[in-house]
């Protein structure tokens, strides 16, 4: 980082003094001048002091976090959309990845695991739309699959990283490719901030049980769920 | 009046352990333990309860004019009252509020005519915890007792086949029985697994050492000035064994020295061994006592080793010993639940009164909100999404403590906050309103009346961490763990009420008093975010954290010296007599 060099303070020649008047008017410039710095002063204290009333807090709209959060995990950021979050490097590893979406997997041989996070600009598509394509997709693997609002792994306030959204539980048996090869849960949230709509799904297919799957399900995505930031 | 016969107890009663909240991050390899909800399927029917069965219940008494023990109440604890903090003692309570001497010896020989016993009763004159068998109370109270099975838990209870009613002889004298049917309304259901690697909270930056703790809620400034408890006493009640073993490795691994040894106070004929040794109540009655020391490190802790359905047993006898003038219990169940059964609305009658009375003598009962977010019917029936209080967090004269996550830096200072809540599993901080009961006088100030407002009491009052992320350091069974919850939360703020009462103390004061009028006249008169964080972010599945009181982190979390220091000048400024 380089500085300029101060500028000169102005050549007064000596024996020059100003005016009886001219000492008055800098008296009042001066006067003048400390009022205004008092009152710019005041009114960036006030608006300091009001800062609890942001706009990001105001009634029925999301409120955001002001700072930039403390790691935790590992921070993954959508170069393209800037929408970030962090995840637990002993649970998860990411598969694969692009400038919108990662797919991310629980590193274990005992069952099937897929946690995906994909963004799009607002215009683009509505987070209703986005649980419906995500469904639609893992549809594809998922067979039979279904909302399943009478299980006890329910989404009953589906959120994203403290903003209210969309989304439910699934169930179905996943295809292997030779066959449904063993019962699948996935959940689905989506939520956006106005700019930017993510859709968060987690895929967990093996022969778990109730209490498996909330362990898994808190445990690879609470971080996630914590820490994203929209921006 | 307090008479100790062992008794034991053989099932663990109708409020269990809600909030219990031992949940430690653990790697996909760590084996997944935990409870399995139980469902709402009808009991199995296993025949009469034998005969010579022992069974021990309450006889909830009466309470003559109850208008004006909640006016009382009210008065000593309104700055604006010349009776304000001039607290009666447990016996002036129990005389002036309960039966008379009379109505007393008339129910104590009603007991022994009927071939029964008073196991223990207490001067505020709450309830007699009565003993006897399933023979003789079947013949005090015309009834049968039953043997049941709950189909999902395979826990064995009695109930009585009708409802029990209060004999004529007892009239004016008896209000209620509680504690025949003892069908847990909940049950534990923790995830406890030691974090692997975690040796000493010293070596992991993410763990809440009592060091960082102290830094990320602002209150090493006040052990720094020399105040961490000293003199303070806290009573922790709940069912679980506690190992000295574990608390001083605890200590020994948090950096703290020379704590004192827990002393151990058993209510009645304590939990039975079941009760007492399950993982979930050692977990949970550890993590109480180490969360406190953590805060107060050189206060003395009494453990009141009571069954859960005991709680107001419990509370009675801490108020009775006069030891603690800050109590913390982290259990609940749904309020709901309990108004909806003869006999558990009996019970919560009589802890509803013990904690009242425990106000009307100075002593401060913090409860945490509870786990599933605002829906605590769903922790013991799968189907139940309504949205319901948590007891006895909600009751009017409780400091309920809600919880959050906290986002720090690795040196423990504080970075942001949210309330906590898992949308994937249906967890959060408890909240929201309170069935019956209505709000007390001081419940007020921004954001507490809002559009969900109907008159009852709102809770929480307070949080504090309970995400298990950012969660707790503790040592368990030996094991170094990470814990959380609001089980968390409600002994945080019991360890610092304690350092508030030193301060007051060192100030010239007697101490804090009943200390939640203080907190929201305290918080009503300050700027936002200077004596607390105001958490604006997440929520408890149904109600938003908002700016001022809401319903999932009520105040905020404490901005500890601050808060400290502002609760001194208030007491300062509003003397009132001294508190006992």
């Amino acid at each position: 980082m380089t500085t300029a060099p101060a500028a000169a303070p102005p050549y007064v020649p000596a024996g020059t003094t100003p005016s009886r008047i001219g000492r008055w008017k800098i008296v009042l410039f001066a006067l003048v001048g400390l009022a205004i710095v008092v009152v710019v002063a005041n009114v960036v204290v006030l608006i300091g002091r009001s800062g609890p009333a942001q706009p990001d807090c105001q009634p029925d709209q999301a409120c955001l976090p002001q700072r930039e959060p403390a790691a935790l995990g590992q921070r993954w950021t959508s170069s393209e959309l800037g929408f970030s979050f962090e995840y637990p490097p002993d649970w998860l590893q990411v598969v694969s990845q692009d400038g919108r979406s990662v797919h991310l997997q629980i590193p274990t041989n005992s069952f099937e695991s897929e946690l995906w996070v994909s963004g799009v600009p607002a215009s683009e598509a509505s987070v209703d739309q986005l649980v419906q394509q995500r469904r639609d997709a893992l549809a594809q693997r998922v067979v039979g699959l279904q909302e399943d609002n009478d299980s006890p792994d329910r989404i009953v306030s589906p959120s994203l990283g403290y903003v209210h959204g969309v989304g439910g539980s699934y169930s179905g048996t996943l295809d292997s490719g030779s066959g449904p090869s063993a019962p699948a849960t996935v959940a689905i949230i989506a939520a956006g901030d106005g700019k930017v709509n993510v859709v968060l799904s987690l895929l967990l297919a093996g022969n778990l049980d109730h209490s498996h799957i909330q362990n898994y399900r808190i445990g690879s995505s609470r971080l996630v769920l914590n820490t994203m930031r929209w921006r | 009046m307090r008479r100790r016969i062992a008794v034991r107890r053989r099932r663990r009663g109708l409020v269990c352990v809600l909030a219990l909240a031992v949940i430690v991050a653990s790697a996909p390899t760590a084996a997944a333990a935990s409870g399995t909800a139980r469902g709402s399927t009808s009991p199995r029917i296993l025949g009469a309860t034998p005969g010579d069965a022992p069974v021990e219940f309450d006889l909830v008494l009466d309470v003559p004019d109850e208008a004006e023990l909640h006016a009382f109440v009210a008065r000593v604890n309104d700055p604006k009252s010349p009776d304000y903090h001039r607290y009666l003692t447990p016996d002036e309570i129990g005389r002036r509020f309960g039966i008379s001497d009379a109505a007393l010896t008339r129910v104590e020989s009603w007991v022994t005519s009927m071939g029964m016993h008073v196991v223990e009763g207490y001067p505020q004159r709450t309830s007699l915890r009565v003993a006897g068998t399933a023979a003789t109370v079947n013949r005090a109270f015309h009834v049968q007792l039953i043997d049941r099975m709950d189909p999902a838990t395979h826990e064995r209870y009695h109930a009585p086949r009708g409802d029990a009613a209060v004999p004529r002889a007892l009239a004016g004298a008896v209000d209620a029985i509680a504690g025949l049917d003892t069908r847990p309304l909940d049950h534990l259901a923790p995830r406890v697994a030691p974090r692997a690697g975690l040796s000493s909270c010293q070596s992991d930056p993410q763990c809440y050492s009592p060091e960082r703790l102290a830094r990320t809620f602002d209150f090493a400034g006040i052990h720094a000035d020399g105040m961490q408890g000293q003199g303070e006493t806290v009573a922790v009640i709940m069912d679980g064994k506690v190992s000295d073993q574990d608390i001083d490795q605890w200590a020994t691994s948090a950096g703290l020295a020379n704590v004192e040894p827990v002393k151990r106070i058993t209510v009645g004929g304590g939990p039975d061994a079941d009760e007492a040794n399950s993982a979930e109540s050692i977990a949970e009655g550890t993590m109480d006592v180490e969360t406190v020391l953590a805060v107060a490190p050189k206060a003395q802790v009494l453990y009141y080793f009571a069954p859960l359905d005991a709680f107001g047993d419990a509370v009675d006898a801490v108020v009775q010993d006069k030891a603690a003038n800050v109590v913390t219990y982290s259990a609940g169940a749904c309020d709901e639940a309990r108004l909806s059964n003869p006999d558990a609305r009996s019970a919560r009658t009589r802890d509803a009164r013990a904690v009242e009375k425990a106000a009307g003598v100075g002593v401060n009962v913090l409860v945490s909100s509870g786990d599933s977010g605002a829906y605590t019917c769903s922790r013991s029936n799968p189907d139940d999404w309504r949205v319901t209080g948590t007891s006895p967090s909600d009751f009017p004269y409780t400091l309920s403590v809600g919880g959050t996550f906290v986002e720090r830096r690795p040196d423990g200072t504080y970075v942001d906050e949210a309330a906590w809540e898992w949308p994937f599993a249906n967890a959060g901080t408890g909240g929201g309103l309170n069935p019956v009961d209505d709000r007390p006088a001081w419940q007020r100030g921004p954001g507490v009346d809002n559009a969900s407002s109907n008159g009852k009491r709102q809770f929480p009052d307070v949080a504090a961490p309970a995400d298990p992320l950012s969660g707790w350091y503790i040592v368990v069974n030996g094991k170094p763990s990470e814990a959380g919850g609001t089980s968390a939360s409600s002994p945080f703020w019991a360890g610092l009420l304690a350092l508030y009462d030193e301060m007051a103390k060192r100030a010239g004061m007697q101490g804090i008093g009943l200390v939640a009028p203080t907190l929201y006249a305290v918080a009503a008169a300050a700027e936002p975010d200077t004596v607390f964080h105001d958490v604006v972010r997440g929520g408890n599945l149904f109600y938003e954290a908002t700016p001022g009181w809401d319903y999932a982190t009520g105040l905020g979390t404490p901005i500890g010296s601050k808060l400290g220091a502002a609760i001194v000048e208030y007491l300062k400024a509003h003397p009132g007599a001294p508190t006992t």
